[in-house]
């Protein structure tokens, strides 16, 4: 919706969206992004065609700028009628229940994980002789890249031992651009340019310590990819980022200015070179993310909320409707109207389009099978 | 066997049920929404009424500006036309001789001008060049200025010429309603944006280019009812200096009166609002007068009264700002 990709009409998607939903066989709506079109009407369907709803939030939003309150207007509305909810980390979780005026025992954390094996430490890869720092990200406001214009000179003039490894891209490149020419560092800062998924372990590898300078930050998956890579974090103390990496062992949190940040960084190249106690040992750090984060436990949390989800009883239409109406005000009246203009438009599509005319797809593994194949292996 | 595959085959033959899981997905806290709501919720900070009214009184100041605009182009269509359609020029100035009429308007403009000049000079030049080369650019700019101005004057006229007066009424009020609405008060009271020092003689305009944009837009359709080429080039003249010059000096008058001379604002709004009341008749003085007063005291008084009732939420989703 920020990207005016598609409007919300809520009636405009329904026939397609049911068709899918009973060809498929569905049993639970999972959706995700608060910013999707589809994802917003998926869950105001699901609910209208008695199919339990999940909604995943995966980003913070403000409160007191004008895309926030138009976006968490929306989101508490079509959230009203949610079975539950995935946040992926605290901060998150209370950030969504604020914004959207959830009950918080339908709110649950799961934090994301990281795929190890494609993440791995290669020691011979790094410079025995200089001291890589890392920074992988967009390069947008948001990103904090102005921190990064401010930090990369101020750690180049006081530790001569350092370089920077930029990977990236977006408009604030030009600023990042303009900085290495006014302050003359051209050898000791590396552009890579936008780097693909699958190269970015590769570029990780090479480096010692990664620095994250978002200002703002639901989970940052990025500094668990660096933790795996067995890279020293420095990282800004913002959103989900201090429930992430065990601190000060694997990372070190700064506030967001860039003095903090500066001290930070020297803080993290003291360590890492010279090999002694304090340096991280990439194989150990390795070994604990690996331990500590895994999607298959990712996975097992969310079947654990999808059965819990699955047994409650589907909502009547007074019920939906005093959720709607909970709104309060004139919004609830609204969205209590247009509930019911969901209902009519139910109906009609039903007549349109029977539920006789859609083929089901059939079960190709059915769920006893796979349990059972399972078990004996 | 590489060490990926190695990672890959160990984990799969663990199996999924033997990872430990480091939270339960029970495990969330039983806290109610009202608990969390004022974990996070602070009380925005208390503005004082004074610096409301302040606030206020830019808002007002910028609304008496356009009723001046207006004014004056009533004044330059009585100049050329005396004729009975349009209304006499105010009661108010009409009680003077025709003779001492002129000077009349003369006075407060001058007072301003020279008030406006007086305070904008005090402020810290935060320039990095020198004020004779400021000056000397200042200087050749501004005549450069009134000569090109002098010779558009002429075409800029018959830009909207062929409009019929209603729309051109109706637009240019809505032209100004707009630069009322746009105009960037913050920048007026005195609040500078920390980045950019004035390297140059010819630093950027920074009161809000939709709001000046407007008020120019306004202006040429109403120069466009003038049929004289002098009247014109006046009345143009004349919107510039208060719509394109004047920002930059309230702004530097308002850093230097923040602590010492702090009625100067103040005088400088009465100064307008008498240039203004002047030139309009009296129901309408006092309509203005009642908006003016509205804006300033009224708006201001309400906003001290309901602002402790707000709440802000304040948490980890903050972006931080850089300084």
């Amino acid at each position: 919706m920020t990207d005016q990709d598609a409007l919300p009409t809520v009636t405009a998607t329904f026939p397609l969206i049911r068709e899918i939903l009973i060809r498929e066989g569905i049993e639970i709506v999972h959706a995700h992004q608060a910013t999707s079109v589809m994802a917003n009407e998926s869950v105001v369907y699901a609910s209208a065609l008695g199919l339990p709803s999940v909604y995943t939030d995966h980003s913070l939003f403000q409160f007191d700028d004008l895309a926030g309150v138009i976006l968490n207007r929306v989101l508490q509305t079509t959230l009203s009628t949610l079975n539950a909810a995935i946040c992926v980390s605290y901060a998150c979780r209370d950030n969504l229940i604020l914004r959207a005026h959830l009950d918080p025992s339908r709110v649950n954390v799961i934090p994301n994980a990281v795929d190890a094996s494609k993440f791995t430490p290669d020691p011979s890869k790094r410079s025995k002789d200089r001291i890589k720092v890392v920074v992988v990200s967009r390069l947008v406001y948001r990103k904090g890249v102005d921190l990064l214009v401010g930090i990369i000179p101020k750690v180049a003039k006081q530790l001569p031992q350092v370089d920077f490894i930029v990977g990236g891209d977006g408009n604030k490149m030009l600023d990042l651009i303009e900085m290495v020419e006014r302050e003359q560092l051209q050898d000791r800062v590396e552009f890579l340019g936008a780097v693909p998924h699958v190269q970015v372990a590769s570029v990780l590898q090479r480096g010692h310590v990664f620095l994250n300078c978002s200002l703002t930050e639901s989970f940052c998956i990025a500094i668990l990819e660096a933790a795996s890579c067995g890279l020293l974090v420095v990282s800004t103390n913002v959103g989900g980022v201090p429930e992430v990496l065990p601190s000060p062992d694997m990372a070190i949190l700064c506030d967001s200015n860039v003095s903090a940040l500066v001290k930070g960084v020297k803080a993290a190249v003291e360590r890492q070179e010279g090999d002694g106690d304090d340096a991280v040992d990439p194989i150990q750090a390795h070994e604990r993310i690996e331990t500590m984060y895994s999607w298959h436990r990712v996975a097992k949390q969310t079947v654990q909320v999808y059965d819990r989800v699955a047994s409650e009883p589907p909502q009547t239409f007074s019920e939906r409707l005093a959720c709607f109406q909970s709104l309060g005000g004139i919004a609830g009246f609204v969205a209590g109207l247009l509930l019911m203009i969901v209902e009519v438009w139910i109906r009609i599509v039903i007549l349109w389009r029977p539920t006789s005319t859609i083929d089901v797809v059939p079960d190709l593994m059915p769920f006893e099978k796979a349990y059972t194949k399972d078990k004996n292996n | 066997m590489t060490r990926d595959k190695a990672i890959k085959r160990r984990l799969w033959e663990r199996g999924n049920h033997q990872i430990p899981l480091n939270s339960k997905v029970q495990d969330t806290k039983k806290e109610t929404y009202d608990e969390i709501f004022t974990k996070f919720a602070t009380k925005s900070p208390q503005m004082p009424l004074s610096l409301l009214t302040a606030r206020g009184l830019i808002v007002g100041q910028e609304f008496i500006l356009t009723c001046l605009l207006l004014a004056s182009h009533r004044v330059a269509l009585d100049d050329e036309n005396k004729s009975p359609e349009y209304q006499p020029i105010s009661n108010i100035l009409s009680t003077f001789q025709p003779t001492t009429q002129p000077y009349v308007l003369f006075v407060p403009w001058v007072s301003f001008l020279l008030t406006t000049a007086i305070f904008s000079r005090i402020s810290p030049d935060s320039a990095s060049i020198t004020q004779k080369e400021k000056l000397q650019t200042r200087g050749a700019d501004s005549l450069f200025m009134a000569l090109f101005l002098r010779f558009l004057a002429g075409v800029l006229q018959t830009l909207t010429a062929s409009y019929s007066s209603d729309t051109v009424h109706a637009l240019a009020i809505g032209g100004l309603v707009l630069h009322l609405l746009a105009c960037d008060f913050d920048y007026a009271n005195g609040h500078t944006e920390s980045n950019g020092v004035d390297t140059t003689g010819r630093p950027p305009f920074k009161g809000g280019t939709l709001s000046l944009t407007a008020a120019f837009f306004s202006t040429i359709l109403l120069a466009s009812r003038l049929e004289e080429n002098v009247s014109v080039y006046i009345f143009v003249t004349y919107s510039v200096i208060l719509f394109a010059l004047y920002p930059a000096a309230r702004h530097r008058v308002a850093i230097a009166t923040k602590s010492k001379y702090r009625a100067v604002p103040f005088a400088m709004t009465l100064q307008l609002v008498f240039m203004t009341f002047l030139l309009l008749s009296t129901y309408e003085a006092i309509f203005a007068g009642a908006v003016f007063v509205t804006l300033c005291l009224l708006v201001p008084g309400w906003v001290y009264t309901l602002q402790s009732s707000k709440t802000q939420l304040r948490g980890p989703w903050d972006i931080a700002h850089v300084s």
